[in-house]
């Protein structure tokens, strides 16, 4: 994990997790907001749909993991990318082909690819979290569309009333569909201890 | 000096890296190019925060030429300065005394 985020014009050290779980919720605060705000504007959830797909792709590539951080130039991502070893692996082999593994080897940082056994560890730990909660979403969406436009007569008899909404459907998937990108990186900002910066890694700073 | 790192079974496991790292003038990441980690993961082995694999273990072993047991323990270390001049702090006349008070 990196402990600075490098966006144009901005440096934030992200070593204390307090100031990374300021930046979790920074970015499911910001989406929440864009969320409400597109199906206030449509009710249909076009724009709801859209901006998540949007704010998925442009955003969570600050978080990592799944998109970001896997080019030197311009990379973002804070968590490494979880594919990171097998990317290298694929390197090794394609290392004594001209020009492709010459062009691959400059655009490949190792140090930052390489996920050791805590990294596997932590990130596995991470997708076990996040699967529980998809495995949630996944149950209230299909509980959902199963009730909508459905009568339950002998419910209404004795005044219970029960209408589910297909637009709350279409709110799961579309959260869904952000949180199976993001939440793995999320859950590991969020619960990673303090990092070590660079600068603590030289000669004599043994703490 | 030495920290305690829970290895998942609420088994306390102490180390002393950080002090064969300073004894060797080595950075954390001299020490985790050396051993295929990141940085990162000599820091939490040195905080308590990790414990590592059999495979590290025997990496970090074979690494500062030491046992595992002269690494890791389930019990917190002496103090290198307790176990060389004695639980008294008084010091040995020479280091032959320091020896003997060693063997003991």
């Amino acid at each position: 994990m990196r402990t600075e985020l490098n966006l144009p014009g901005m440096h934030l050290n992200v070593a204390p997790r307090a100031r990374r779980r300021g930046l979790v919720a920074l970015f499911y605060g910001a989406y929440l907001a864009f969320i409400v705000a597109a199906w206030a504007m449509d009710s249909g959830g076009y724009a709801a749909g859209f901006l998540t797909l949007e704010f998925t792709i442009l955003a969570s590539p600050i978080l990592g993991g799944y998109i970001g951080g896997w080019f030197k130039p311009g990379s973002v991502g804070l968590v490494k990318p979880f594919g990171g070893n097998e990317t290298l692996r694929f390197a090794s082999r394609i290392a004594d082909i001209p020009i492709l593994g010459r062009i691959h080897s400059a655009m490949i940082d190792s140090r930052e690819m390489r996920n050791d056994e805590r990294d596997l560890n932590r990130r596995d730990r991470a997708h076990y979290r996040a699967y529980r909660v998809l495995a949630l979403l996944v149950m209230l969406g299909f509980t959902l569309e199963f009730l909508n436009d459905r009568r339950f007569p002998a419910l209404e008899s004795v005044g219970i009333s029960i209408n589910a909404s297909q637009h709350a459907v279409s709110a799961l998937l579309q959260m869904g569909y952000n949180l199976a990108i993001t939440l793995p990186s999320a859950i590991l900002l969020w619960t990673e201890p303090d990092l070590m910066s660079e600068a603590e890694t030289l000669p004599g700073a043994t703490q | 000096m030495s920290n305690g790192g829970h290895n998942g079974d609420g088994d306390k496991l102490f180390n002393r890296i950080a002090v064969l790292r300073a004894e060797r003038g080595l950075s954390r990441q001299d020490l985790a190019d050396a051993l295929e980690v990141n940085y990162q993961t000599i820091g939490f082995l040195e905080r308590g925060d990790y414990a590592p694999s059999l495979t590290l273990a025997f990496a970090l072993s074979d690494y500062f030429s030491l046992p595992i047991e002269a690494i890791f323990s389930r019990q917190a270390f002496r103090p290198l300065s307790e176990q060389v001049y004695g639980s008294n702090r008084s010091a040995p006349a020479s280091a032959a005394d320091a020896e003997k008070e060693e063997s003991k």
